[in-house]
């Protein structure tokens, strides 16, 4: 239900109303499944695009055996009609001591191969990615600052 | 049939305490004493029992040498708490504290006096085998029977709350009275624990035995039911040891392979690698020596046997495992290996052209 | 309103019950059945006795004036609140093995509000070693459990980090600003405008004079229009937000419904058995106290004259 006019309280209040009704009692997961919406933080101009027209890439494929996207997991994404591999990079749900938590899932835009698309990484990017089992040393290079 | 369906079952709880017991609580008609009385009571128990029991002659006597095959004594301690601690990687681990609280042996058997005693369906499990009486936390005679705390009167010890019978074989036997340490184990000792669980009451199938259920929404009247039951009255109904709603808990189990990681000698704590010790704060719990082949003790690091006896040497107040990083140490550093730092310099130098 | 000055004495740090109800006599529990309208909210009175006929009065206490300020620089000395948790030899190991990973790290009073930068020893950074600054947006735990996590914006995105007090790998903990604020949980900030949680990592420390009280930083956030990421006025986060500045309108209606949704019976607010549960009685807290008041003696000189170094370097 929305008032027309200058109405803007009473707008504030049914959108509260609405809200109020569907609010979750159980626990808040935030998990990265299949389905998810992340936030490219590349400077490729595929990322830009798509993040200034309104319409962020979406999980199709977790190249792991619990389908849940974690730091440093590769993903198969799908942007502007097209398919991409990406490494995720940045995730909403709580994290295990002395791993950040971010404020948005991001993830960086990559080939088949590992190289990346962009040239440079705009946002701070964990230390756990640094190890040499995850094999991201060409993300590595990029990156700007680390936490 | 019987054999085949008695495997399907397992008789989860036992009434308690057995009828063949001797009574243990005194009678609840407590006639009223006299002060005289009363003071000659409190006098004995404070000069016989007050102090801790010591047995020097017994030290040297029964110094004795370990074997592969031989099985020696376990512990009875209580569950005080959960903790954390770190190893030297900076890995977080849960340890538990189990308490040992004034353990005394208070009787042995021959194999040849145990043979008589034991039950006709149990004499392959306890062939050839010895035992021994432990008992946990002294207390005041008073509370108790004549007869069960006549029991205690070979070993000159007060009544205990708790009691167990230990096998072990000839080689371990040690005279009533000896007291019994949570040295016996050391630090990187394997260790089996047993102990009842958490009472949980009458519970239904879905958290008794991880039964799925039906969607909470889209049905009706068929959320948290069992279903199907059995193939009709002409297979026979459904058959014995169907899993169904019923008491949940306080039975008894065991935890095989877990390990030690710190001991303190002045409290007498245990300090076991994780969590899931069963029971509750406060329960008892009974320590015994693995069985599992990979972990048992080996001829190299042969254990204190019969048991630890305290000698001139005294101990550090605290052991640890390796592996484990003590409070009183200084911070965790990491060394850089000589590739990581010409990584580090090469990635420098190409960020500051790219600016 | 609904006895808004006995909530707030309650659920302050770990204040003990009794403390404040002995001012509370027993004529406001009959008076409270008249008047109760669950659409509207409750509305009677209570009295106070007088002096002359309490059974405590207000001037004994247990706890003395020098060991007040205890509870507050070490808070996650004290046992849980759970008695299934609760057992003397366990509190007693695990406060020697607090007070000797103290010997070789210095571990300072904080609040939640204040900020902070810690540094660690990381095996996958750069050098080994990592820093990071931020405000200090919650802190739980009691004994070797007890953490905290610091909020800031770098580059345009918003990171949290929680830390282990007791852990081995960290180097040091600074505190940069040391100050409160009217809540103890700060996680609406995650909805509020991203000025009230940026602070450069450059930030230089603010020296303090010794002795002198800890401010109180009566800030009103701003929050964003909604949908909120979580209901912020939950009784599960907060009992009551005071730093939230009130929106026109909207205000009221949430208030209320917080307020009606706070206790699930209507006689909840008067089990005193169950507020008196959740805190710790100061015959138990005093030993911990003089002990830890002996150790503070024995360490002050040499922490001293490390300070003393510290500011002849600078």
């Amino acid at each position: 239900m929305s008032f027309p006019g200058n109405s803007r309280l009473l707008n504030q209040i049914s959108l509260l109303v609405n809200y109020a009704r569907n609010f979750n009692t159980s626990q808040i997961l935030n998990q990265a499944r299949i389905g998810t919406f992340m936030r490219v933080v590349d400077n490729s101009a595929l990322g830009k695009q798509a993040m200034l027209d309104g319409k962020p890439p979406k999980i199709i494929g977790i190249y792991r055996k619990p389908r849940i996207a974690e730091l440093g997991t590769k993903v198969i994404v799908a942007i502007k009609g097209q398919k991409k591999k990406g490494v995720v990079v940045g995730l909403v749900r709580l994290q295990k001591p002395f791993v950040p938590r971010f404020d948005s899932n991001n993830m960086v835009l990559m080939d088949d191969k590992g190289n990346p698309l962009g040239t440079r990484i705009l946002v701070p990017i964990p230390n756990l990615i640094r190890k040499e089992t995850y094999g991201l040393n060409k993300i590595i290079a990029i990156a700007t600052r680390f936490v | 049939m019987s054999a085949f369906f008695k495997n399907l079952y397992n008789k989860r709880r036992t009434t308690h305490p057995f009828r063949w017991w001797i009574k243990r609580k005194a009678d609840s008609f407590k006639p009223e004493l006299t002060k005289d009385n009363q003071k000659f009571i409190d006098d004995y128990f404070q000069t016989n029992f007050s102090t801790p029991l010591i047995v020097p002659d017994l030290f040297n006597k029964s110094q004795k040498v370990w074997t592969p095959e031989s099985r020696r004594v376990g512990l009875i301690a209580r569950k005080i708490g959960v903790y954390p601690m770190w190893l030297k990687d900076g890995q977080r681990i849960l340890t538990t504290l189990l308490q040992v609280n004034d353990n005394h042996v208070i009787k042995c058997y021959n194999s040849e006096q145990f043979a008589n005693q034991v039950i006709h369906q149990d004499r392959y499990r306890y062939q050839g085998l010895a035992c021994a009486i432990i008992g946990a936390e002294s207390d005041h005679f008073i509370k108790y029977s004549a007869g069960y705390a006549g029991l205690f009167v070979e070993a000159g010890l007060p009544p205990k709350k708790k009691l167990t019978k230990v096998p072990i074989t000839d080689d371990a036997l040690l005279p009533p009275g000896t007291p019994l340490y949570a040295t016996h184990f050391r630090p990187g000792d394997w260790v089996d624990i047993f102990g009842l669980t958490i009472e949980h009451g009458f519970q239904g199938v879905v958290k008794r035995w991880d039964f799925a259920g039906g969607h909470p929404i889209n049905t009706t009247k068929w959320k948290r039911r069992p279903g199907a039951i059995g193939h009709g009255r002409r297979a026979g109904g459904p058959h014995k040891g169907k899993k169904m709603p019923g008491h949940m808990g306080r039975e008894r189990k065991t935890l095989n392979g877990v390990e030690i990681m710190r001991i303190n000698t002045k409290e007498n704590v245990i300090y076991v690698r994780g969590p899931a010790v069963p029971g509750e704060t406060g329960n008892f719990c009974y320590i015994f020596d693995t069985k599992i082949i990979e972990k048992k003790l080996t001829e190299k690091n042969p254990p204190p046997f019969p048991t630890y006896f305290p000698g001139d040497n005294e101990l550090p107040v605290d052991l640890y495992h390796p592996d484990v990083h003590r409070f009183e140490d200084e911070t965790i550093q990491f060394v850089e290996t000589e590739k990581e730092q010409q990584q580090r310099r090469t990635g420098a130098k190409i960020a500051k052209i790219r600016k | 309103m609904v006895l808004p000055r006995v909530i707030k004495l309650i659920h302050s740090y770990n204040v003990p019950l009794y403390c404040q109800l002995r001012s509370a006599s027993r004529s406001w529990i009959y008076k409270g059945g008249k008047g109760i309208d669950k659409g509207k909210g409750f509305s009677f009175t209570y009295t106070s006795t007088p002096d002359d006929k309490r059974q405590i009065p207000l001037s004994q206490k247990l706890i003395p004036e020098e060991l007040e300020s205890m509870r507050l620089k070490y808070p996650e000395f004290l046992p849980s609140t759970k008695p299934e948790h609760r057992n003397k030899i366990k509190t007693v190991l695990e406060h020697n093995d607090m007070l000797q990973r103290r010997n070789n790290i210095d571990i300072p009073e904080f609040y939640v509000g204040s900020i902070l930068a810690v540094t660690v020893s990381d095996p996958n950074a750069a050098g080994k070693i990592s820093r990071f600054l931020g405000i200090c947006i919650f802190r739980e735990g009691t004994g070797l459990n007890s953490c905290f996590t610091l909020r800031n914006i770098v580059d345009r995105e918003g990171i949290e980090i929680r830390y282990d007090l007791y852990n081995p790998t960290i180097r040091s903990i600074e505190v940069i600003k040391l100050e409160k604020r009217l809540d103890q949980d700060l996680r609406y900030l995650r909805d509020a405008e991203p000025q009230y949680s940026t602070f450069p990592l450059d930030m230089e420390p603010e020296l303090r004079k010794e002795g002198a009280p800890v401010p109180v930083n009566p800030i009103k956030v701003k929050m964003l229009p909604l949908p909120w990421s979580i209901d912020w006025f939950k009784i599960r986060y907060q009992h009551q937000t005071y730093g939230i500045e009130k929106m026109r309108g909207v205000w009221e209606y949430y208030y209320k419904r917080s307020v009606h949704n706070r206790h699930h019976n209507e006689y909840e607010q008067f089990d005193l058995m169950k507020e008196y549960r959740s805190h710790i009685p100061e015959d138990a807290q005093l030993p911990i106290w003089n002990k830890l008041s002996d150790y503070e003696k024995s360490t002050s000189e040499i922490k001293k004259k490390a300070r003393r170094a510290k500011m002849i370097k600078r």
